[in-house]
C-alpha cells in the first residue's frame, strides 16, 4: 500500500513538475501558454539578443576625454527627417532587386563587366539605370548612392550621402567632418555627429558639428579619393575620417606561401567542423525529440539544446595546415616603410599599395584645401585563443583567411596598421586608433570585418573620445571652423543624374 | 572552475570519492589537492601568489604567538597587514586610484603622467586575502592558536568551496575541522546534496534567466521607466539568487565533506530595515567587517554621531570591497546613509508607532518598502555609472509609461519571483533547512524535481557568478 501510495505521489509531482517546466518554458520562450500547440505570442519580447548590452558593458575599458561624460553614450541620435518624398519607387526596386538598383553608377563604367554582369541577372526586370559623369571622366568613384530616398543604406540626403539634410552654403559656427569609407562604415558617424554636438552645447563651445557620411559599400581607397576630391571637398570639411577599405586585406599571399594545390578561402580537402552540428549522438536525440516539440515548448527547448542550437556554440580555433608567415628581407614587420609598400607590385602584400595610392591623393586634396585628415587603423576580429561562432567562425576559417591561423591574422593586420600608422607620421596626417582601443569581443562583429550595431555604437565612442581632444585644440588655434567653399559646388555637373536605358547598355 | 561547469561535478565526484576511502590525513591532502586544481584550472600561476602570502601568513603568525613584547606582535601583525592588503591593493585598487588621481589633476588642469598597470585581478582574492587576515588578527588578538602544520593552514586558506566566492569562514571555526575526524552521515549527505541543488536551481533556473530581463533594462537607455523598475527588480532577484547560490553549493558540498561552515544569507529581503538586512545578507563578510573594522573603530560605544560615523566608515569600505570603482563606493554610502536614516527614524515617534505595528500584513508593508530602498543601491551597485543610475531614475519617476511588452516582462519575473518568495516564506516558518527533517522518499523528488528543473527551465547561457569579479 505505501509503495503505491508512492508511486501515485511519485507520478503526480513528475506530472506537476513537467507541467510547471512547460509553462515556464512558454512563457520565456514568446509562447501562448493556454493554447494546445506552440503558437507565438506576439507580445513577448525576445529579451537574449540586446544590441547594447556588450557596449555599454565595455564602456569602462575605454579613456575617456575630460570633458565627455560616459552618460552621452546613452543619448543617440533620432532618425534624420524623411525626405519629402518618400520615393515609393526606390523602396520597389530595392524590394524587386537589391540596393544596387538605386545605385547611381559613374557613367564611364557602364561597360564594366561586372555592371553587365549584374543587369544581365536582372534582364526584363530592370529597364534602366541611373547614371553621373565625374569630372574628366574619372573612373572613380565607381557609384554614389541615389538622393533623397531610404535606400538599403537608411535614409540619404540630397547628395545620396548617409545622414541629415547640410546647407550649401557652410556655416560660419559649422565644423564639418567628413566620413570615408566601405561598408564597414555605416551608422558609426551618425552617433560622433550626435555626441560632437552634445559636448559642443554642454561645453557651450558655440559651434556645431556636421558629420557628412559619404562611406558606401564595396569601394577602395581609389573611390574614396575621388569622393573626396568631387563630393566631400566642395563642402568644406574641417576634418576627413578614413576607416576600413580592406576587402583586399587577406590578400596576403606574398607572406604566406601555402603548400602546392592549396589555395585561399578554399577549405576543399579540409573538414570544417560546423558550429551548429554536434555529432551523431546528439542528432539521433533531437531527432527523437522532434516529435513532442512540435507541440511543448520543454521539448523543444531540449532538443534545441541537444543538437546544439542553443546557448553558447562558440568553438576554438579549428586545425589547420601548417603555413609559414614571412616577410620580405626588403619589409621591416615591425617598421615598415610605407613608400616602399607603395610600390609592391607582389598583389600579395593585403593590398596595401592600393590603399597608399588611394591614401596619397586623398593627402594631396586634404593639403590644398586645408582638411585634416585622419586615418583609423583597420580591426579583424581575430586573436590567439579566440572562441568563434556562426558567421564569424566561417568567415575567420572557411570563406575569407583560410589557412591562416588566428595568430597569422592578427599578425598581418597590426603589420597593416603600423603601416597606415607610419604613412600618416609622414604625410603629417592624424590617425584614428580603432584597433588599439575596440575591445577584443567576438559579440561585436558579424564577421570579424563588419561590426554589428554594438560594435558600431562602441567605435563611434572610441573616435569620438580622440576626436575630442583634437577639435578642442584646433578651437582654441582659431583653426576651425574654416570657411567654407563659397561657389555653387551643389549645382556642379556632378551631381546631375541621368537615366540610360539597360537595354542601351547591353547593347540590345 | 566555476560550480556551474561540468568540470566542477568531474572534479568533486572524483574528490568525494577519494576522500570517502581515505582517512584524516589522506582526506585532508585530497581536499587540498581538489583546491589547488579549482583554482590552478582558472590560471595555475596565480598559485604561486597564494603559496608566497599564505607563507607569509603562516611564519607570521606563529611570530605573533610566540613573542612575548606588545611590540613585536604589533610588528609582525603590521607585516601580515602590509603583505596582504598590499597584494590586494596592488591587484585590485591601484589603478583605480591611479586613475582617479590622474582624472583629478586633468580636473584642475594639470597633465597627469601616472602609469596604469592593467593587472589581472586575481580569482576570490577578496575572498582569500580576508580568511588570512581574519586568521592573523585573531591569533594576535589570542582568539585562535596558530596553525603549526602549513598544509593544514594552506588547506584553509585554499578550501575549495570556499575559495573563490565565500562565505569568509574563520580560522577558528574551519582550521579545527581540519584536525579532527569528520563524521560523515547520511543526514549530513542529503543535507549537503539537497542543498548544493537549491543552489544550482537558484543559479541556472532563477538567477541566470532573471539576468537576461535585468541586462534588457540596463543596457536600453531609451526604454520607459516601468521597464527600468522591472530590471532594477530583476537584478535583485538575480544578485541574490546568483550570490546565495554560490553559498548553497559551497555550504552544500563542503557538508558533504563533513565539514560545516557559516551561513551565508538568511531571506535578507524578508528583513524590514537595513541593521536586519546586513544581519542577513552576505552575513560572512558584514560580521567580518563588523568584528576587525566596526568594533575596532569604537562600534557603539562613543556617542550616536561616533557610532554613525564608524558605521559610514565600515560601509564605505565594505563598498569598496566589492570593487574597484566609485559607483561600489557609493553604494557603501548608501547602505552608511541607510543606516543614519534608520537611526533617526526608528527614534522618531512615527518611526516607533511603525515599529510596534505587528502581525503580518504590517510585516508585508514593511518588507515591501524596506525592498525598495535595497533596490535603490542595487540600482547603484549594477549602473555602470552614476549618471546611468540618474538616468534611470529620472525615467522611472518622468517615463513611468508601462505598457503591454513590460507587463509581458514583469510575468516573466513573476515566475521565478513568486516561486521564490514562496519558498522563502515556507523556510521563514520552518527554518532555512526544512529539507533536513523530511523523508527519503522526499528527498529523492525534490532532487528529481530540482534535476528536471535544471534540465528543461535553466537558462541556455551560464553566466559567470557575479561575486567572481570582487
Amino acid at each position: 500500500m505505501r509503495r503505491l501510495r508512492l508511486v501515485l505521489v511519485g507520478t503526480l509531482a513528475l506530472l506537476a513538475c513537467l507541467t510547471a517546466a512547460e509553462i515556464a518554458r512558454r512563457v520565456l520562450d514568446g509562447y501562448y501558454v493556454w493554447r494546445p500547440g506552440l503558437e507565438k505570442n506576439p507580445w513577448s519580447t525576445d529579451l537574449t539578443w540586446s544590441s547594447d548590452r556588450p557596449v555599454e558593458a565595455l564602456l569602462k575599458s575605454i579613456d575617456l576625454d575630460i570633458e565627455a561624460d560616459r552618460s552621452w553614450f546613452y543619448d543617440r541620435p533620432r532618425s534624420p527627417t524623411p525626405a519629402p518624398d518618400p520615393s515609393e519607387w526606390a523602396e520597389q526596386r530595392r524590394a524587386a532587386f537589391d540596393p544596387q538598383a538605386n545605385y547611381v553608377w559613374n557613367a564611364t563604367r557602364i561597360g564594366d563587366i561586372q555592371l553587365r554582369e549584374y543587369l544581365r541577372q536582372y534582364k526584363g526586370r530592370l529597364d534602366e539605370i541611373f547614371t553621373f559623369r565625374p569630372p574628366g571622366n574619372s573612373p572613380f568613384p565607381h557609384y554614389r548612392l541615389y538622393p533623397n530616398i531610404r535606400s538599403g543604406f537608411g535614409l540619404t540626403n540630397e547628395f545620396g550621402w548617409r545622414g541629415g539634410v547640410i546647407e550649401v552654403e557652410k556655416p560660419s559656427n559649422v565644423i564639418r567632418i567628413g566620413v570615408l569609407g566601405d561598408s564597414t562604415t555605416n551608422e558609426y558617424p551618425a552617433m560622433l555627429e550626435h555626441w560632437l554636438n552634445l559636448w559642443a552645447e554642454r561645453r557651450h563651445t558655440g559651434v556645431r558639428f556636421e558629420v557628412m557620411n559619404a562611406a558606401r559599400p564595396a569601394t577602395g581607397a581609389l573611390d574614396a579619393a575621388a569622393i573626396l576630391e568631387f563630393e566631400l571637398a566642395p563642402a568644406g570639411p574641417d576634418y576627413v575620417i578614413t576607416y576600413g577599405f580592406g576587402n583586399g586585406i587577406h590578400v596576403a599571399d606574398a607572406l604566406v606561401a601555402l603548400p602546392s594545390g592549396m589555395r585561399r578561402g578554399q577549405p576543399a580537402a579540409w573538414q570544417s567542423p560546423d558550429p551548429d552540428t554536434f555529432g551523431d549522438l546528439s542528432k539521433r536525440l533531437s531527432e527523437k525529440l522532434e516529435p513532442a516539440a512540435r507541440w511543448s515548448a520543454a521539448a523543444a527547448f531540449l532538443r534545441d539544446r541537444v543538437a546544439g542550437r542553443h546557448g553558447d556554440t562558440l568553438l576554438p580555433e579549428p586545425s589547420k595546415p601548417p603555413t609559414m608567415l614571412v616577410f620580405p628581407p626588403d619589409l621591416d614587420e615591425m617598421s615598415p616603410d610605407p613608400d616602399r609598400v607603395a610600390k609592391d607590385t607582389s598583389q600579395g602584400l593585403m593590398l596595401l599599395e592600393t590603399y597608399l595610392q588611394g591614401l596619397d591623393k586623398m593627402n594631396a586634396i586634404a593639403q590644398a584645401r586645408d582638411i585634416r585628415l585622419l586615418v583609423s587603423t583597420f580591426r579583424v576580429l581575430a586573436f590567439d585563443g579566440m572562441r568563434a561562432g556562426g558567421n564569424l567562425y566561417r568567415t575567420i576559417n572557411q570563406d575569407y583567411w583560410w589557412p591562416y591561423t588566428y595568430a597569422q591574422i592578427r599578425r598581418l593586420t597590426a603589420f597593416y596598421n603600423r603601416t597606415l600608422r607610419a604613412w600618416a607620421e609622414r604625410r603629417g596626417q592624424g590617425i584614428l586608433e580603432i584597433d588599439e582601443r575596440m575591445p577584443w569581443r567576438p559579440e561585436l562583429y558579424g564577421d570579424g570585418l563588419h561590426e554589428l550595431p554594438a560594435g558600431e555604437a562602441l567605435h563611434a565612442w572610441v573616435v569620438f573620445q580622440q576626436l575630442l581632444p583634437r577639435i578642442r585644440a584646433d578651437l582654441a588655434a582659431g583653426n576651425v571652423p574654416k570657411p567654407g567653399d563659397r561657389s555653387d559646388w551643389a549645382n556642379a555637373p556632378y551631381w546631375k543624374i541621368e537615366r540610360v536605358s539597360v537595354a542601351k547598355i547591353l547593347g540590345e | 572552475m566555476s560550480f556551474t561547469t561540468p568540470a566542477f561535478l568531474v572534479l568533486f565526484a572524483a574528490t568525494c570519492l577519494l576522500y570517502f576511502n581515505l582517512r584524516r590525513g589522506g582526506q585532508n591532502v585530497v581536499v587540498l589537492a581538489a583546491g589547488l586544481i579549482f583554482y590552478g584550472w582558472w590560471d595555475w600561476r596565480f598559485l604561486f601568489l597564494i603559496f608566497a602570502t599564505t607563507g607569509a601568513d603562516y611564519v607570521c603568525a606563529i611570530l605573533i604567538q610566540e613573542s612575548t613584547s606588545e611590540r613585536r606582535r604589533t610588528v609582525f601583525l603590521a607585516v601580515v597587514l602590509a603583505i596582504n592588503l598590499g597584494t590586494l591593493g596592488l591587484f585590485k585598487y591601484l589603478d583605480f586610484f591611479a586613475q582617479s588621481a590622474s582624472d583629478l589633476i586633468r580636473y584642475f588642469g594639470g597633465t597627469p603622467n601616472l602609469v596604469l598597470l592593467h593587472v589581472v585581478l586575481p580569482l576570490g582574492i577578496s575572498f582569500y586575502t580576508f580568511h588570512a587576515l581574519s586568521y592573523a588578527i585573531d591569533v594576535y588578538r589570542r582568539r585562535t592558536e596558530a596553525e603549526r602544520n602549513y598544509l593544514i593552514y594552506l588547506s584553509y586558506v585554499m578550501f575549495f568551496p570556499l575559495l573563490v566566492a565565500g562565505p569568509i569562514e574563520r580560522a577558528w571555526h574551519l582550521i579545527p575541522q581540519f584536525k579532527v575526524d569528520r563524521h560523515v552521515t547520511a543526514g549530513k549527505v542529503w543535507s549537503g546534496l539537497l542543498l548544493c541543488a537549491a543552489g544550482f536551481v537558484k543559479k541556472i533556473v532563477i538567477a541566470d534567466n532573471v539576468a537576461v530581463m535585468a541586462n534588457y533594462g540596463f543596457d536600453r537607455a531609451s526604454a520607459t521607466g516601468a521597464l527600468h523598475l522591472l530590471a532594477i527588480y530583476a537584478f535583485a532577484i538575480q544578485i541574490y539568487c546568483d550570490f546565495s547560490a554560490y553559498s548553497d553549493i559551497a555550504r552544500g558540498s563542503a557538508r558533504i565533506l563533513g565539514f560545516d561552515v557559516f551561513q551565508n544569507f538568511e531571506l535578507p529581503y524578508l528583513t524590514t530595515n537595513p541593521r536586519d538586512f546586513w544581519r542577513a545578507w552576505h552575513i560572512s563578510l558584514s560580521s567580518w567587517f563588523r568584528d576587525y573594522v566596526y568594533i575596532p573603530l569604537g562600534g557603539n560605544r562613543g556617542s550616536r554621531a561616533q557610532t554613525l560615523r564608524n558605521l559610514a566608515i565600515t560601509m564605505l569600505l565594505c563598498g569598496l570591497w566589492h570593487g574597484a570603482a566609485w559607483i561600489f563606493v557609493l553604494w557603501g554610502a548608501f547602505h552608511g546613509v541607510m543606516f543614519a536614516v534608520y537611526d533617526v527614524w526608528s527614534r522618531s515617534r512615527v518611526g516607533q508607532w511603525v515599529s510596534a505595528r505587528r502581525g503580518a500584513l504590517a510585516h508585508t508593508m514593511k518588507c515591501l518598502v524596506f525592498f525598495q530602498f535595497v533596490c535603490l543601491g542595487w540600482l547603484l551597485f549594477r549602473a555602470d555609472s552614476p549618471s546611468q543610475a540618474m538616468h534611470m531614475l529620472r525615467s522611472i519617476a518622468f517615463n513611468f509609461s508601462p505598457d503591454v511588452t513590460t507587463g509581458y516582462l514583469a510575468l516573466r519575473l513573476a515566475l521565478f519571483a513568486v516561486p521564490l518568495l514562496l519558498v522563502q516564506i515556507y523556510q521563514r516558518r520552518y527554518g532555512m533547512a526544512p529539507w533536513d527533517h523530511w523523508r527519503v522518499e522526499s528527498k529523492v523528488m525534490a532532487l528529481c524535481a530540482a534535476t528536471l528543473f535544471i534540465t528543461l527551465v535553466g537558462a541556455p547561457n551560464r553566466t559567470q557568478f557575479i561575486y567572481f569579479q570582487f
